[in-house]
């Protein structure tokens, strides 16, 4: 009996510790997410930092297919008086990005004021239900 | 009308539960037996209402009654059938549905399963699942109906989203839904065996099969998730640390820790407490998974929108924990167990180090998943936890689970024998040896990579090795292996152990996809005019032409054509393609896949240029993918192998109940029982 425990206790603790481990280890791996109002107004402090802004695109996407960019405005989602210019060069676009969906960028913000993203994630309000639901209930 | 007919049914469902509540526990305390089958049949009866009121909804969306607003949410006219049922579970109310109907479903099989002498466990299991079907009929009398109706009615419904349309989900998530309600199973006996103190392995047994079942259901389902990230979502990858992925992933982990755990009672009587924590932690993120998808706690890439069922699910949450812990901490003296621990270095010790590492690693993903949430709680700034946290603590977490799987079948129970221990692990590490040093002299240098394959491949040959052992020549398995449970070779006879082989196997073969693919894959973007080629690894290819077709008035797509070169020879034509469903503005993109078993080459049509024709490719290579599913459909194998009933003959029942075939022409006339009815065999067939 004795010895079961001792192996238990002892497992425990080592499971523990490995968590407690990997909490410290964490801080590495976080990445800063800011609402687009948040992102403009921290300034200089979040220049060129690898950060994720939350916010809704606005009409005007425009794509350059022979240089594989999209450049597109997004507006916070609170305060629709604020916007950045995002600048994303890749080809990992996702099928949900459209005006008006909800996304989050991830890249760093340039002192030019141009977010220079490097992944779009959309956000749809849910997996299942498709955005052009509300229209239909209300 | 057909609305109001499905909502009164589950309103009559759940006093049908609450009755069978009620009629146990009075039964069980006033010893009233006649009470004990009024709640049997409660339990009965609510699953039969219950059915109905799902059939009615099934009805509602087969027949298009837009009048109900879920209906109208996730179908139209022009759905296929198909996709018509699986919105069943495409939104919050439906599943919720579904997770009440199949634990409906599981209580029912319980009751009625019920053999003389578990009845008093059966008795408080029902109780619990009862408890649980009422918690989710409230959900849906009170919260979240799926028979809301509208008053506005419109011509057509929303549909359901494009994305959602592809076989894998009409299957996947019924499967990690009954796998999520499967657990209720095993949790309630276990609960069920520490209120009456019944410790032994009788819950252990009962609930064994049901947690294969629900585990095996949460493994395919994980599985068939990933395929459809990869086929269908088109970033190249089928995992990526969501947290909803995380959410099926941790119960799936405890389930397997929670398998071997009872091996670990049945077999040698020991740790169980352990079994028991492990059973309650399963259950608990089963329904903290469920609960995870539905709040708005995470800002997870697929959750449903606010549905206000959080306050209900954070209090079924903390009753688990405080229930679970004072009754573990209560009975923990009856929990001791028979046998100890004799060497760390013996399967006994590869199975607790095993099952350690499997919690720990569900620890690590809950801490990953939750710390946004933890972070905005102590009034931190909103944060992300990057895929790196996940893959760096995990990555060697499960590395030695795969080395475990092949350790644990070259040591015996108890402790280290060095003569048993070469005969089954010499010629495996051998060979696993050699096909490493072949690779590193084909051009494999990355030494990791080496290690990992080393343990994969050590994993599938000690487990093959000792199946030929056991087929061939007895010597291989020793004294102490004569467990009574080990009746011969066989493979129906001992088909648990085989079970078992086949799933080591099958997690080695998806080991051996997971680590090719996320070590060594190739990615590549490429923008080419028509002509034009690129060249990725081996292959090259060369962009032909753009065409662009509308099958339809409400979709149009856009294919490119491109030749495949691989090494110089043409290998064929690949079509990446997109299609703009103008219904919901929406693009779907339709990857090109050429899959072998070495690699899979991965075409993503990004993005086009209608007047100069330009493209842009983004090109992949994944080793070893095919690995990955080959591995899945050995799994399923493996796991219905071990959840198939065993011929009673070779069961290793208690003597009394075991089938006598040169008696049993004797003892069945017997006209006395024959004329018993149901009711008053169970009632003679009641423990005193």
């Amino acid at each position: 009996m004795k010895k079961n425990k001792k192996y238990i206790i002892g497992g425990a603790i080592i499971g523990v510790a490995i968590i407690i481990l990997a909490y410290l280890g964490l801080k590495s791996s976080l990445t800063y997410y800011y609402e687009v109002a948040e992102l403009v107004a921290k300034g200089s402090s979040v220049y060129d930092k690898t950060v994720k802004v939350g916010g809704e695109v606005l009409p005007g996407i425009e794509k350059n297919v022979s240089l594989a960019e999209i450049k597109f405005q997004i507006v916070d989602i609170n305060d629709t008086t604020t916007t950045i210019n995002v600048d994303y060069h890749g080809s990992q676009v996702p099928d949900t990005f459209k005006e008006a969906a909800h996304v989050i960028v991830e890249g760093k913000y340039t002192s030019q004021g141009i977010f220079e993203a490097t992944a779009i994630i959309t956000k749809c309000s849910s997996k299942y239900i498709p955005a052009t639901v509300t229209g239909v209930t209300k | 009308m057909i609305a109001s007919l499905g909502f009164i049914l589950l309103v009559i469902a759940l006093l049908v539960s609450i009755f069978a509540i009620v009629a146990y526990l009075l039964g069980i305390r006033q010893k009233n037996a006649s009470l004990m089958y009024s709640g049997r049949t409660g339990v009965l009866t609510s699953f039969i209402l219950v059915t109905i009121s799902f059939a009615v909804l099934t009805i509602a969306l087969l027949t298009h009654h837009f009048e109900i607003s879920y209906v109208a949410q996730h179908t139209s006219l022009s759905l296929p059938t198909p996709y018509l049922v699986s919105a069943l579970w495409a939104g919050n109310e439906g599943s919720l549905f579904f997770w009440c109907w199949v634990v409906a479903f599981c209580s029912a099989l319980v009751v009625l399963q019920a053999r003389k002498g578990e009845r008093e466990l059966v008795n408080y299991a029902a109780v619990i699942l009862s408890a649980l079907t009422g918690f989710f009929l409230v959900l849906l009398v009170f919260v979240v109906n799926p028979f809301k109706t509208q008053s506005i009615v419109p011509a057509d419904g929303a549909g359901l989203n494009p994305l959602l349309q592809n076989p894998a989900m009409i299957i996947h998530p019924p499967l990690l839904l009954a796998g999520y309600a499967i657990f209720a199973v095993p949790f309630a006996f276990g609960i069920s065996a520490l209120i009456t103190r019944r410790l032994d392995d009788l819950w252990v047994g009962k609930a064994r099969s049901w947690a294969i079942l629900g585990w095996l259901a949460l493994g395919m389902g994980n599985l068939i998730g990933a395929w459809w990230a990869y086929v269908e979502l088109g970033w190249g990858g089928y995992w990526a640390w969501d947290p909803v992925e995380n959410a099926g992933l941790m119960p799936w982990l405890v389930a397997t820790a929670f398998l071997h755990s009872v091996i670990m009672q049945r077999r040698r009587g020991m740790f169980k407490v352990l079994t028991m924590f492990l059973v309650i932690l399963t259950f608990w993120l089963t329904i903290f998974g469920t609960f995870l998808t539905r709040s708005n706690l995470l800002n997870s890439v697929h959750t449903f929108g606010v549905t206000g069922i959080e306050p209900y699910f954070i209090a079924l949450l903390v009753v688990i924990i405080i229930c679970g812990i004072w009754l573990l901490s209560n009975r923990s003296k009856q929990l001791s167990g028979k046998n100890q621990i004799e060497s760390m270095i013996s399967r006994d010790g590869s199975f607790l180090l095993n099952n350690l590492l499997l919690v720990v690693s569900a620890g690590i993903i809950f801490l990953g998943t939750m710390f946004p949430a933890f972070a905005r709680w102590f009034g931190q700034p909103d944060v992300t936890v990057d895929k790196s946290f996940f893959n760096m603590f995990n990555t060697p977490i499960f590395i030695v689970s795969v080395l475990l799987t092949g350790i644990c079948i070259v040591i015996g129970w108890k402790k280290f024998n060095l003569k048993d221990f070469y005969r089954r692990a010499f010629i495996p590490l051998i060979a696993s040896a050699v096909i490493v040093v072949l690779m590193f002299l084909v051009g494999f240098k990355t030494w990791y990579a080496l290690i990992a394959y080393f343990f994969c491949f050590f994993a599938i040959l000690s487990t093959l090795w000792q199946w030929v052992g056991d087929l061939s020549w007895r010597k291989i398995v020793t004294e102490e292996e004569k467990a009574p449970e080990i009746k011969g070779t066989k493979f129906w006879a001992s088909k648990n152990r085989y079970g078992a082989y086949i799933v080591h196997v099958a997690i080695a073969l998806i080991s051996v996809g997971i680590i090719g693919s996320s070590l060594f894959d190739k990615d590549q973007t490429a923008t080419l005019k028509p002509g034009e080629s690129t060249t990725i690894s081996k292959y090259k290819l060369t962009y032909n032409t753009l065409d662009v077709t509308s099958p339809s008035a409400n979709n149009t797509v856009i294919i490119a054509n491109i030749s495949v070169m691989k090494n110089g020879v043409s290998i064929g034509k690949l079509h990446p393609q997109q299609t703009y469903y103008s219904g919901q503005d929406q693009t779907v993109s339709e990857v090109a896949i050429r899959t072998n078993l070495s690699d899979d080459l991965y075409v993503i049509l990004s993005g086009w240029d209608n007047t100069t024709q330009e493209v842009n490719l983004h090109v992949l290579v994944n080793p070893l993918v095919m690995w990955l599913w080959i591995g899945s459909g050995v799994l399923l194998l493996g796991g219905l192998v071990c959840f198939w009933p065993q011929p009673l003959e070779t069961m290793n029942l208690p003597a009394a109940l075991k089938p006598k075939p040169e008696n049993r022409a004797k003892k069945l006339p017997e006209p006395v029982q024959k004329q018993k009815s149901k009711k008053t065999k169970y009632l003679s067939g009641r423990r005193k």
